[in-house]
């Protein structure tokens, strides 16, 4: 049974391959294994930090050729812009630190340390605090090991405050549009049902709730009007028990008021400007032993989520091998995917027309 | 739109020397309600609503200043649903074609009537989605050949086919505003 599913998958991916491939603008080579993607607010520039190595690579949007590669990271994962795109933040997944990159000159002008693994980061909307969370690192407590977030005074560059326990492997977070609250997706252990999602009050810095019964949750968002957080339950790297769903909460209540059936290990999200549409990255590769070598490395695929009824809409987007984050362009018409397995960003043309708005 | 009004008042001017009052058996005014559909010729709207759309409804009212010839205003309300070429969501497209003309008319002795028609007017358009909602107004010009036959007293069925030109410049793209009007209904003459 497993098999003809798989196969049925892999038709059904093979179709859409049709149906989206003059979507896709450019392939743009970058670093090994590429991760997180920050565009700068002006949308000239798509910083990519390469996880598997050492730099992040800074690809010219206008052109979608990478104008420059910065040295000096250690197993980069995300990149977090302040407001004016001035600053780009990049979390140091092994270490225990965040760099600070200057987007003028494209060089490290500071760090931040403290940390225990850094995976996540996200600014206030006064730009004055940032909330990190520590995913563990070797050195500290062990990869997927830590408990904790803390929150960073960007005036000064260095932690405040005691560290707010989450659960265990807090993988992403992000914070409302108000900055009233952030929202930390706490994998565990990867497993069906385990991961939670942890609500930090940032006017106290408690948590002031813990959400249950998320599969392995890796990123969450919330929307631009702050009423819903999007939460993809990645799972785990086994084939059993793999994620494929994403789970929607009402930030009003604090419940899942949907959940939503992917594909295979939805891994990253973002939403478009009007906050009408999430869009999910299906990471899609399995770990699956010798008798199933020849369905390993799918290629991965974007699905498109309506925001207003949570209906998976029909256009599926494929990307490269393993497609891990994605991005949107702050005029809404361009998607930077990251290819985990593949060292590419893949750029998606996601204009929507109509007849007359052309 | 120079050019629609130039044809509009050279036709409309043609017909001025041939006022007089034509009153056959029910009189000088022939109107007619009737429906079909637009086919419209750009791919870019074959993207979002196929070949074309709807004609729900157009009456037409001609005065015949002799014989042959007659001059009337025509109006239409089109109407049709589609979706967005990408993430295929709905979008609602209305058009109103407004349009004055001057009619020839050949009349046979078994009760068919043909006729011809030139005029001109403006279209007034307006699509919406969750994009947003577009309104323009367009000068357009009109072609149309159509025949009508009594069936009882004055009543007729009636047919007719209309091109509505040019395709226009809308936000760098050329739009086909217009179209090919197919369309089928009932006549009155009194």
């Amino acid at each position: 049974m497993r098999y003809l599913c798989l196969s049925v998958l892999l038709l059904a991916t093979t179709a859409a391959v049709h149906a989206s491939a003059y979507r896709t603008i450019a392939t743009v080579g970058v670093g090994t294994n590429p991760n997180g993607v920050g565009i700068t607010p002006d949308g000239r520039f798509a910083y990519i930090a390469n996880n598997g190595g050492t730099t992040v690579s800074v690809i010219d949007i206008a052109t979608n050729t990478v104008v420059t590669t910065i040295a000096g990271f250690s197993q980069p994962y995300t990149i977090t812009m302040n407001a004016l795109g001035t600053k780009a933040y990049i979390t140091n997944s092994d270490s225990t630190t965040i760099s600070i990159v200057d987007t003028g000159s494209n060089t490290i002008t500071g760090t931040i340390t403290g940390f225990d693994g850094p995976s996540g980061m996200v600014i206030t909307p006064d730009g004055s605090t940032a909330y990190v969370n520590n995913y563990g690192a070797l050195g500290g407590a062990g990869s997927g090991n830590a408990t904790t977030i803390r929150v960073v005074n960007l005036n000064t560059n260095t932690i405040v405050g005691s560290p707010i326990y989450v659960s265990l492997a807090p993988a992403a977070l992000a914070i409302t549009p108000d900055g009233a609250y952030v929202y930390v997706a706490c994998y565990v252990d990867g497993n069906l049902g385990t991961g939670t999602v942890s609500i930090i009050k940032t006017s106290t810095n408690t948590v002031v709730k813990t959400i249950m019964g998320f599969s392995g949750p890796f990123s969450i968002l919330i929307t631009p009007d702050g009423s819903k957080a999007y939460v993809a339950n990645f799972g785990s790297n086994n084939f059993d028990p793999c994620g494929t769903t994403v789970s929607v909460i009402d930030t009003r209540s604090n419940t899942i008021i949907s959940t939503i059936s992917l594909g295979l290990q939805p891994s990253g999200l973002a939403i478009t400007p009007d906050g009408n549409f999430v869009y999910v990255t299906i990471y899609n590769t399995l770990y699956l032993g010798p008798g199933y070598t020849l369905l390993t490395a799918f290629e991965g695929t974007v699905n498109v989520i309506n925001t207003y009824n949570q209906q998976v809409l029909s256009p599926v987007l494929l990307t490269g091998g393993s497609p891990s984050t994605i991005a949107i362009t702050p005029d809404g018409t361009r998607a930077y995917v990251t290819n985990y397995n593949d060292n590419t960003v893949t750029v998606f043309n996601i204009t929507d027309q109509m007849w007359l708005n052309a | 739109m120079k050019k629609i009004v130039l044809i509009l008042v050279a036709t409309l001017s043609a017909t001025v020397g041939f006022v007089n009052a034509y009153n056959e058996d029910y009189g000088p005014y022939t109107t007619a309600i009737t429906a079909g559909y637009v086919f419209k010729s750009k791919q870019r709207f074959h993207e979002v609503y196929g070949h074309g759309i709807a004609n729900l409804i157009t009456t037409d009212i001609c005065y015949s200043t002799c014989h042959k010839w007659g001059v009337g205003v025509n109006a239409a309300y089109w109407r049709g649903q589609g979706a967005t070429n990408f993430l295929g969501q709905h979008t609602l497209l209305q058009q109103v074609p407004f349009v004055v003309y001057a009619r020839r008319t050949k009349h046979f002795d078994f009760g068919l009537d043909i006729y011809g028609s030139l005029g001109g007017g403006f279209i007034w358009t307006k699509e919406k989605s969750y994009i947003g909602s577009v309104h323009t107004t367009k000068g357009i010009g009109a072609v149309e050949v159509g025949a009508t036959y009594p069936v009882w007293r004055f009543i007729e069925v009636t047919g007719a086919f209309r091109y509505l030109f040019p395709p226009q410049t809308q936000a760098g793209h050329t739009v086909d505003f217009g179209g090919c009007d197919v369309r089928a209904g009932i006549g009155f003459s009194f």
